[in-house]
């Protein structure tokens, strides 16, 4: 009996002993993006359409039917896409672009909007380079993912990124694996609240990533 | 002096609960999530194995929910289906992130509650917890027409309360018990091989009379401060039933989720009450080391709730900061 107390407290603290913060998906987005080439060729933005999950649609768009007709339309809604931006900012808005391997800096998001229809609300935003790039012959890779995973991005299913002005070239996209057991365990460890956390985890992030690849003959 | 006592124990506690209201009333911006709406959980707790699989599948449960709560509103069928994930989003939420066992299982380690009291404190609390999250979603969406960063406001407000008076009730703890402490430790001091009361009375040990420690003030302070923090689970699936129409589905789903809540922290609350037990039973017949061996742990279990919700609150404070 006497050994029997330290055991009982030891699993009395694994059990309620705080820890680090977990994150787990609190919303599910469906992505479709659209990669935009100007008259010259040259890479200049990329455009994305996120779908949220009708759970979080439904949280967020309470009380913005300002005019009570039933509808939510695009100038009710324009506060809440302007709060989704701003917030994404510190998330680097979880898309990654790198051609030929370097990662290029993205300018802030210019025309956005939502719009809400079956029980969804969609995110409409575009995401200028700093500068155009001309791409040459180097692959084009952007990464889709929130390595801290509260967010659960997935690439929609049929129709998942588009490009304008850019035929010669052929896209592709890779969708992440499932999760298994293990990578689950650190995704429920990483704390959604350090944008950070994903450079400690760069491989787990990875593993996340849905990426459309763009490449030119 | 009952009643004098009582009214000095809890005063402590309102006035830091108040002080929190106010604080997350004035002095904090929102969280910093990624869409700007929604809060996170309180993330506390850090699950393993299992565990923290099944809170990785996450997302799937949010789709099977919000898939039984459409359901639900053509087929009774599919209101037990609701039922039924429910509880065990609560079972399993209680044991991943929930930070409500914690604060319950060590008040009951360091106040030395009954077993019975230790279950009852867990299903007090998960019933409240949930009362909050039907009565915020009710007041706010259904009849205010409140936005969801209304509502996130709301809900920032009530978790740093909850914060807040978790810190007094561990202060409170820790007050209680460094002074009993002291007393024995005195007692030692001046020699005497027993433990005498003031007056001269052999103090019983703490097995003899640990159901009268604590306190029903205590414990419903425990129960008030982890209830007024509504879950962020609950809260989701009470804004979309409302918006599908069916609120009173969404009503039953948030409170099986308490039941599978109190589940968990139940069975937490027992190893606790087990353990403080068996700590007070090996206490007993060892005179003044073991006594203060004993005081010791209560001390610790009373910082250990002090320090939780310091933690808490300041994780709560430190979140606009971050963004």
């Amino acid at each position: 009996m006497r050994h029997s107390l330290p055991a009982w407290l030891t699993l009395l603290a694994a059990l309620a002993t705080p820890g680090p913060a977990a994150a787990h998906p609190h919303v599910l987005v469906t992505s479709r993006s659209e990669i935009v080439y100007d008259g010259q060729g040259k890479l200049t933005a990329i455009r994305h359409a996120w779908t949220f999950d009708d759970m979080f649609s439904s949280f967020a768009i309470q009380g913005l039917d300002t005019n009570k007709d039933g509808t939510y339309s695009r100038d009710e809604l324009q506060p809440l896409a302007q709060t989704n931006v701003e917030s994404l900012k510190d998330f680097d808005y979880f898309t990654f672009v790198k051609l030929g391997g370097k990662q290029l800096l993205l300018a802030p998001p210019t025309d956005y909007w939502l719009d809400y229809g079956a029980d969804r609300l969609t995110l409409h935003f575009t995401l200028p380079l700093n500068t155009p790039q001309s791409q040459g012959q180097k692959a084009l890779a952007v990464d889709i993912y929130d390595g801290t995973y509260f967010v659960a991005f997935s690439l929609d299913e049929t129709a998942p990124a588009t490009m304008s002005g850019a035929d010669h070239c052929a896209l592709t996209v890779n969708r992440p694996k499932p999760l298994d057991p293990a990578q689950a365990a650190i995704a429920a460890q990483l704390d959604v609240t350090d944008p950070g956390t994903l450079a400690s985890n760069p491989a787990f992030g990875a593993s996340l990533a849905n990426t459309i690849l763009v490449n030119c003959p | 002096m009952l009643p004098l006592r009582r009214k000095d124990s809890l005063a402590p506690a309102l006035i830091l609960l108040c002080a929190g209201l106010v604080l997350g009333t004035i002095g904090l911006a929102e969280a910093a999530t990624p869409f700007g709406v929604g809060r996170p959980d309180a993330t506390v707790g850090s699950p393993g194995g299992v565990g923290a699989w099944i809170l990785a599948q996450q997302g799937a449960f949010y789709s099977r929910l919000s898939a039984a709560i459409r359901a639900s509103r053509e087929s009774g069928a599919a209101a037990w289906s609701l039922a039924g994930l429910s509880l065990a989003y609560g079972v399993f939420h209680a044991a991943g992130p929930g930070h409500g066992k914690a604060v319950i299982s060590a008040y009951l380690f360091a106040s030395g509650e009954t077993l019975r009291r230790g279950v009852l404190l867990a299903f007090a609390s998960a019933l409240a917890q949930a009362l909050t999250a039907i009565g915020l979603v009710a007041v706010l969406a259904l009849v205010v027409g409140a936005t969801a960063r209304q509502m996130d406001q709301a809900a920032l407000v009530l978790e740093t309360g909850s914060y807040a008076l978790i810190a007094a009730v561990g202060a409170l703890l820790a007050v209680r018990k460094g002074a009993a402490l002291r007393r024995l430790v005195r007692q030692g001091k001046a020699g005497s091989g027993h433990v005498h009361g003031p007056d001269c009375r052999h103090i019983p040990l703490p097995a003899a009379d640990v159901a009268r420690r604590g306190g029903w003030q205590g414990a419903a302070a425990a129960v008030l401060a982890v209830g007024i923090r509504p879950c962020t689970g609950a809260i989701i699936v009470l804004v979309f039933a409302l918006a599908q129409g069916i609120f009173l589905a969404g009503v039953a789903a948030t409170f099986a989720m308490a039941l599978g809540t109190a589940v968990t922290v139940a069975a937490i609350a027992a190893l606790a009450t087990g353990a403080k037990g068996l700590a007070a039973r090996l206490a007993a017949p060892g005179g003044l080391g073991p006594a203060i061996a004993l005081a010791c742990l209560e001390l610790a279990a009373g910082l250990a709730v002090l320090a939780l919700g310091g933690t808490l609150l300041l994780g709560t404070l430190a979140l606009p900061g971050q963004a």
